[in-house]
């Protein structure tokens, strides 16, 4: 068994990759720094929540105010679910404009689209956790917009909702689905990404100026140190982030007393904008066929060339859809 | 039309008796000041009610009866119908506000006939009318019916005011022949009478200090009975006033809560501690297990105003043992010891908490949660509250171990607090230290790579 291991060892030793890479594709492996960091965060943070109606706001005032460095770890987990979600939409983005989708990646793309709507769904799940008036009056406004999503909309409501009023029930299910079931299953899917990378490893720049010598550079340690720099810098953000702002804690969830306006997480503000800007329906199936589209983007993308003149339409959508959400988030923030 | 039929109907029936046979004496006889003519409080009982036990009588009555259920109106539409607004309009609008209008005409209190547009049948004495009745005799009328349980039992009124009135101050007086006392509609108001659940009412909560001081802050007519004039002005800054009319104190006292309404009296030494403990009922009990009672029993002090005052009552707080003890207890008795004593234990105690909620409200800026320790503070609060009252016993130990509790539970928040504000402040110190080892591992792990790079570079050229 040993032997095995040292032959693996010894063949990893030889890995190379080119020295031609960019930042931009060190985002997926501090994308499982993050994960990794979530997950730790997540678990002290368990030790002290206490998942029920009467006592989650006070057992999330207990970890932010007397457990010692609770509101660091608090604060990392939170920050951290932003930066998750920040650094998997910026791989998605690369991974487009490389056109890594392409076969034989075509399956690494659609986990990777997977693995995103499972992060949006932890982050969603656990902004109830915390069982604040903002917890609790967002995702009771966020009811009203999964309700009008067609036929993923009442499967979503069964699922997190189970038919109850917002309320014990409804934050013990999205507790149940933030630990046991969602973090899972991203797990799975990271494993099967990974892996999956490792295989058929990273897709490499194409030449910008043909033809460009083959400089390849060691995975061991010259890659690592370039990740290991590039985390401690990600790491020290956001611990900066974690430590300057960290998440408010509003009054305990009161059913009786709505808050007039509650801002989305900033991921989700052009989901909201494009509901306010179209009919309920049709913003909710505009949604619902764009997330289908891209996840269907290998698919729709036969050309297996690298002829830029023949690729300004998907690099033209690519920016299009870019833009118009940013634009979306600009709109819901300063609205 | 139906109601004035009624009227005229039950007025034949029951003419009103002349005035000899109401035991009165002329204009302001007291029995004449029955209702007569109103049919909706008219009862069987009613003095001045003429029985007849012949059979048409009781054949008549049976018939009006039957002629009231079926043709009974509001009360109010009744009144309208009188003739008396069509020359005293002022004084109907006035009347037509008020409470009495919903079951009682002009006729109830000064007779007559309402019947009729012709001034002196209207006026006329062998109807009942009796004018502007006189001030020693308003409280009788009044008591007519507000004496009388089966008129006020449907108002759900008590019907004891008169019989208080009679023991009080100004009741007694007026029955000596004073009649610049006050007397009901001095309170109440005569025509335009409102309940005193009415915010307008003279006799409201917020108004009463007002219309006693009609009377208490006038300085000439209190001059006649040898009375202050400066209550009203007093109360009005007093504890109790600000309360009252500044803090909207629901069970802040008035004028009557200490005196009485209708039974008004100055409350006499020897009963003062249980006037105050009215509200003040904790205080009560330890000032009679205390040294003072024995004081105030034997008369050497006045009970509660002797440290704090009356009318002009002051928040109290610890200048009282430096203002008031001293009139009493020499700085070199043991007594006063015994006051500094508790001067100190009270004072720590209420600046230990109330330096705690400064500090939680401090907190609260940077670390919104902190405001969870509000909720064991108020226990704190709690002690010092207690303390208040038991310090009238005197009892030095025992408000020592509730003013020691009130410190333990400030100390602990504040400890809480500062544990909070402590961690705020390294935060941002561990936040440099944080970048600076960030900065130092990313500068050594860049030179390593850079020289790793130059070192192939090197070997590259030597093996080409």
């Amino acid at each position: 068994m040993f032997d095995t291991l040292k032959e693996l060892v010894r063949a990893e030793r030889g890995r190379t990759v080119s020295a031609h890479l960019t930042g931009f594709h060190y985002l997926g492996v501090m994308m499982l720094v993050a994960f990794v960091c979530e997950a730790t965060t997540g678990i002290l943070l368990m030790i002290y929540y206490r998942p029920s109606a009467a006592a989650a706001y006070h057992s999330t005032a207990i970890i932010t105010d007397e457990v010692r460095l609770g509101w660091l770890v608090r604060s990392l987990h939170r920050w951290g679910a932003d930066a998750l979600i920040f650094l998997a939409s910026m791989h998605m983005i690369r991974v487009y404009f490389a056109r890594a989708y392409r076969p034989p990646r075509s399956i690494n793309w659609v986990v990777g689209v997977l693995m995103l709507v499972l992060l949006l769904a932890l982050g969603f799940t656990g902004t109830l956790l915390p069982w604040d008036q903002y917890a609790y009056w967002y995702i009771d406004s966020a009811r009203q917009t999964i309700a009008a999503v067609p036929v993923l909309g009442n499967l979503v409501l069964g699922l997190f909702w189970g038919g109850w009023d917002l309320g014990e029930e409804v934050l013990l299910r999205f507790y149940a689905f933030h630990v046991g079931v969602l973090p899972w299953l991203a797990f799975t899917l990271i494993g099967v990404h990974t892996l999956l990378v490792w295989r058929l490893g990273i897709q490499e720049p194409a030449p910008t100026r043909a033809p460009r010598p083959e400089v390849r550079t060691p995975f061991f340690p010259d890659f690592v140190a370039t990740l290991f720099i590039l985390t401690l810098l990600a790491g020290g953000v956001l611990f900066s982030a974690a430590v300057v702002f960290p998440p408010s804690l509003f009054q305990q969830a009161d059913p009786l007393l709505p808050l007039a306006h509650t801002l989305p997480r900033w991921y989700l503000l052009p989901v909201r904008e494009l509901l306010r800007a179209l009919p309920g329906g049709l913003a909710a199936s505009a949604v619902v066929v764009g997330a289908v589209l891209i996840f269907l983007v290998p698919v729709l993308d036969r050309y297996r060339g690298t002829s830029v003149p023949r690729l300004v339409v998907q690099r033209a959508i690519g920016v299009l859809a870019i833009a118009a959400w940013a634009l979306l988030t600009a709109k819901g923030y300063w609205r | 039309m139906r109601s004035l039929g009624l009227r005229i109907g039950i007025a034949a029936a029951y003419p009103a008796p002349p005035p000899d046979q109401r035991g009165g004496k002329g204009k302001g006889a007291r029995a004449a000041f029955q209702p007569l003519s109103d049919p909706l409080l008219r009862t069987a009982e009613e003095p001045g009610t003429v029985r007849r036990d012949n059979s048409a009588s009781a054949k008549r009555f049976c018939t009006i009866s039957l002629l009231a259920a079926l043709l009974a109106v509001p009360a109010r539409a009744a009144q309208v119908q009188e003739a008396c607004g069509t020359c005293h309009p002022g004084v109907k609008t006035e009347y037509r506000d008020g409470i009495h209008s919903q079951a009682l005409g002009c006729t109830a209190c000064h007779g007559g006939d309402p019947t009729t547009d012709d001034i002196e049948a209207a006026h006329a004495p062998a109807k009942g009318y009796i004018g502007k009745p006189g001030r020693a005799d308003i409280p009788a009328l009044c008591g007519t019916c507000h004496a009388d349980a089966n008129r006020m039992n449907r108002f759900s009124l008590p019907t004891d005011q008169y019989a208080q009135y009679q023991t009080s101050v100004h009741g007694r007086r007026l029955a000596e022949g004073d009649t610049h006392v006050a007397v009901c509609t001095d309170c109440h108001g005569t025509h335009h009478i409102l309940p005193a659940r009415e915010p307008t009412s003279p006799v409201a909560r917020r108004n009463i200090s007002t219309t006693c001081g009609r009377c208490h802050a006038d300085a000439a007519l209190m001059a006649e009975y040898k009375l202050p004039a400066d209550q009203v002005e007093k109360f009005r800054h007093s504890v109790h006033g600000i309360a009252l009319f500044d803090e909207e104190h629901p069970l802040a006292p008035t004028c009557a809560t200490c005196h009485g309404a209708h039974g008004a009296i100055a409350p006499a030494v020897g009963s003062i501690r249980d006037v105050c403990g009215h509200c003040h009922g904790r205080t009560r009990e330890y000032f009679n297990e205390g040294p003072h009672r024995a004081a105030a029993d034997a008369g050497k002090m006045s009970e509660c105003l002797s440290c704090h005052a009356y009318h002009d009552t002051a928040h109290p707080d610890a200048t009282v043992f430096d203002t008031t003890c001293p009139s009493c207890h020499a700085p070199d008795t043991a007594a006063f010891a015994t006051a500094q004593q508790l001067k100190t234990l009270l004072s720590q105690s209420q600046d230990a908490v109330a330096t705690a909620d400064d500090e939680i409200a401090r907190a609260a800026s940077v670390s919104p949660t902190i405001a969870r320790l509000r909720p064991r503070l108020q226990q704190g609060w709690a002690y010092v509250t207690e303390a208040l009252p038991v310090q009238h016993s005197l009892n030095v130990d025992r408000v020592g171990d509730l003013t020691r509790s009130a410190r333990s539970i400030s100390d602990e928040v504040r400890g809480a607090v500062h544990g909070v504000e402590e961690e705020n402040r390294l935060r941002y110190l561990w936040l440099a230290i944080a970048w600076v080892a960030i900065l130092f591992t990313v500068g050594v792990t860049y030179a390593y790579r850079r020289e790793r790079q130059r070192q192939r570079r090197v070997l590259g050229i030597r093996n080409s």
